[in-house]
């Protein structure tokens, strides 16, 4: 994103919706700071410059990343967002299974921002615990060596709004690579949003929630529960 | 995308704050999928949503009109109705059971309420997404009430200094919680934004 100097008036007005604080006044004239900036295109979205001064650049490669996981417009293999259709379409996709739970690592979120050398720190110390890495998340696609959670050394200085690590875990693992989560998060520039996905069994019990109260793992009385309506075809 | 979730709040504010939303399945059931979220949209009225969106065609409804949102959506898209109550959650639950549209439905909100809701209208649950907090550099965070307000857009595209500034508006009578609410839901474009309860949590800052 940019400004055009010309049409900026430098009203201000603008200053407080960029999430991250990128947009300032310089030589009385908004501007954006490049290396912040993770082309959400907020800026513009948001209507609030009525001289229309806020511009999208074309982006090459690598910085091209940042629209991608940033832009909420964005949409990657046929899902808008930064992952997947994950349990939102388990009832008929079977994504997760008995025995076999998700988790998502959402690095820079709520409202911090990520680089992507972060991401890889994350994926390279759960990548030698067995995990599978969600095919259709765009961060998998970065990922180079899946055995070891390399990504692509052309993007590691790019960064995003958020960006989301989407594995699947036996449940015998699942106490285990979250704790492998938490400890690797001290590790990082920013924070993570950490959570876990598991279906109800026939008796209405949720495997994982046992898990995480054995292990005295914290989880929020709010989530997202799949009611199971879904079926294949119409 | 785990948009809805990893909502903050205190249990009487989540109280407040239900998300039921519909996605068709790469895949498996796209093809024909727009008049049915087309049709969940339709039965969400029913129940007086606080907010709807649809990010692909439109957006939420401080943007675009209830109907121009519903009559928009295409076939792949995902579609969110906002709640204030239970109450309205089961109801709108009983009926997408009765009208069985074959499209995933998910709900966002506190898990004992919902578990009661399915209960009610006779539902199983299929699939639990457990929101186990943040982790990390945490002196990075804005502060939990600001906090309280922007995870309820999970693409983060509202900034804890707007929020401020919202705040610092109202305090100087310069707009209303409610404006200043439907100023800050703009900025969710998939319409999961909560302006009801917003407008509240701003008051609450605006009196401190």
């Amino acid at each position: 994103m940019y400004v055009d100097q010309e049409k900026c008036i430098g009203c201000k007005l603008c200053l407080p919706y960029c999430p991250l604080g990128a947009i300032h006044i310089e030589n009385k004239k908004a501007r954006i700071d490049e290396e912040k900036c993770v082309e959400c295109a907020n800026c513009k979205r948001s209507g609030i410059c009525k001289k229309e001064a806020f511009c999208e650049n074309e982006l090459s490669w690598p910085r091209s990343v940042r629209s991608q996981m940033s832009n909420v417009k964005t949409e990657y293999k046929g899902v808008n967002g930064r992952g997947t259709e994950e349990m939102k379409t388990n009832d008929i996709t079977n994504r997760f299974t008995k025995g076999r739970c998700g988790v998502a690592i959402e690095l820079g979120r709520p409202g911090v921002s990520t680089s992507i050398r972060d991401l890889e720190k994350i994926a390279m110390a759960i990548a030698p615990l067995g995990v599978e890495f969600e095919e259709l998340n765009p961060i998998t696609s970065y990922i180079i060596d899946k055995k070891t959670g390399r990504f692509n050394p052309e993007i590691l200085d790019e960064r995003a709004l958020s960006g989301i690590i989407e594995i699947t875990v036996p449940d015998e693992k699942l106490i285990d690579v979250i704790q492998t989560v938490i400890k690797a998060a001290e590790e990082i520039d920013t924070v993570l949003s950490l959570d876990c996905v598991c279906v109800v069994d026939e008796n209405g019990n949720i495997a994982a929630q046992k898990l995480l109260n054995e292990a005295g793992i914290y989880y929020r009385p709010n989530c997202k529960t799949n009611v199971g309506l879904g079926r294949a075809g119409m | 995308m785990t948009h809805t979730l990893h909502r903050e709040g205190t249990i009487d504010g989540l109280k407040k704050d239900f998300v039921v939303f519909a996605m068709p399945a790469q895949g498996y059931n796209v093809p024909g999928s727009g008049l049915k979220l087309q049709r969940f949209l339709k039965l969400a009225k029913l129940f007086n949503p606080v907010n709807i969106g649809d990010n692909r065609a439109t957006g939420s409804l401080a943007q675009f009109p209830y109907d121009q949102i519903a009559e928009s959506v295409a076939d792949g898209s995902i579609v969110h109705a906002v709640f204030d109550n239970v109450q309205s959650v089961i109801g709108f639950l009983r009926k997408l059971k009765e009208e069985d549209l074959g499209i995933s439905i998910t709900v966002s909100g506190l898990l004992e309420e919902v578990r009661k809701c399915c209960k009610e209208v006779g539902l199983k649950p299929h699939t639990v997404n457990l929101s186990l907090g943040i982790y990390g550099k945490k002196e990075k965070l804005a502060s939990d009430d600001v906090r309280e307000v922007t995870t309820m857009c999970g693409h983060g595209m509202i900034g804890g200094a707007l929020v401020l500034d919202m705040v610092d508006k109202i305090k100087r009578g310069r707009i209303t919680p409610e404006k200043a609410s439907q100023e800050l839901c703009k900025l969710c474009i998939c319409g999961i934004f909560n302006p009801a309860r917003c407008a509240e949590l701003l008051e609450k800052m605006a009196k401190v």
